[in-house]
């Protein structure tokens, strides 16, 4: 799992309908793909990604990560031309895998395991 | 209609060889693969006359072992999201992932896709939906239309 599948993902659990995103991520394991194996540094396809991002979920989880990348306040025109920035998120969306944790949701505190690289959202018949 | 000079389809079909099969298919949740010619005619029709995978996050609903996944990545998309519901499917999957080197490109979820419409953020998210979902023939009737009224919720119409 990447970030940009945590930027997306959100507590379903009957009853829980706000304050349910972002979830809180605690990443126990992850790797950084070497450069075989990823996606070369692609700024339009950066930029593409940006888009969809939900900017204060990914600023606020990166913030609590200590991985040692700070994302701005806003997300500005300016911003997503330069490069320091797009390698940040070149790191954040294509090469960094979080492979084990969990994620916790902020209201209900339901925890969702990562596991294997898989977040698993599946509820119980219980709580559908 | 995108230039179709260098493409060859057989270099195609074996980039989809490596693709392990189900271990033990799950005749209740529908698994079956699609074989490697007949996707690989499909997405040569996504790509070339619909421009539906190359810079697209695209979705794969019921990606069982990975197939349509990994085939999207032979046509530079953006993203690739594959979710399912099977444990055992998804191990398979992660692990032809693995072996075609494509981590980089798809995310993989375990969840129930008939739950994401009621989730807000997958509203209009992706460009393009690719599934082979169950039918609804084993004790399951209506799942079909369930699953497209999803795709219709996640994907971007503009």
């Amino acid at each position: 799992m990447k970030l940009i599948t945590h930027n997306i993902l959100m507590c379903n659990k009957k009853g829980c309908t706000t304050n349910n995103f972002p979830l809180k991520l605690v990443a126990t394991n992850w790797k950084d793909l070497d450069t075989e194996n990823a996606q070369q540094y692609n700024p339009a396809l950066l930029q593409r990604l940006c888009e969809k991002i939900e900017w204060n979920a990914l600023r606020q989880t990166v913030s609590t990560l200590n991985w040692g990348v700070n994302l701005p306040e806003q997300l500005s025109a300016e911003l997503v031309q330069d490069e320091a920035f797009l390698q940040d998120l070149h790191l954040l969306l294509v090469k960094r895998q979080i492979v084990e944790g969990q994620m916790v949701c902020p209201n209900c505190e339901r925890v969702y395991e990562i596991k294997n690289g898989i977040p698993n959202m599946l509820l119980r018949e219980d709580e559908v | 209609m995108k230039k179709i000079s260098a493409f060859k389809l057989k270099n195609f079909v074996s980039y989809l060889s490596c693709v392990e099969e189900f271990e033990n298919p799950n005749v209740k949740l529908e698994q079956y693969m699609t074989p490697p010619d007949i996707t690989a005619n499909m997405f040569s029709i996504f790509h070339f006359e619909e421009d539906a995978i190359e810079s697209k996050t695209i979705a794969d609903f019921c990606c069982g072992t990975g197939m349509y996944s990994i085939a999207s990545t032979y046509f530079k998309p953006d993203k690739v999201f594959g979710f399912d519901i099977d444990t055992e499917a998804l191990q398979t999957c992660t692990e032809n992932i693995e072996n075609a080197e494509l981590v980089d490109q798809i995310e993989l979820v375990q969840c129930n896709i008939c739950e994401i419409q009621d989730n807000p953020r997958f509203k209009d998210y992706f460009d393009t939906v690719i599934m082979n979902p169950p039918f609804g023939t084993k004790n399951n009737e209506g799942i079909d239309m369930k699953l497209l009224s999803t795709a219709i919720y996640v994907r971007i119409f503009s």
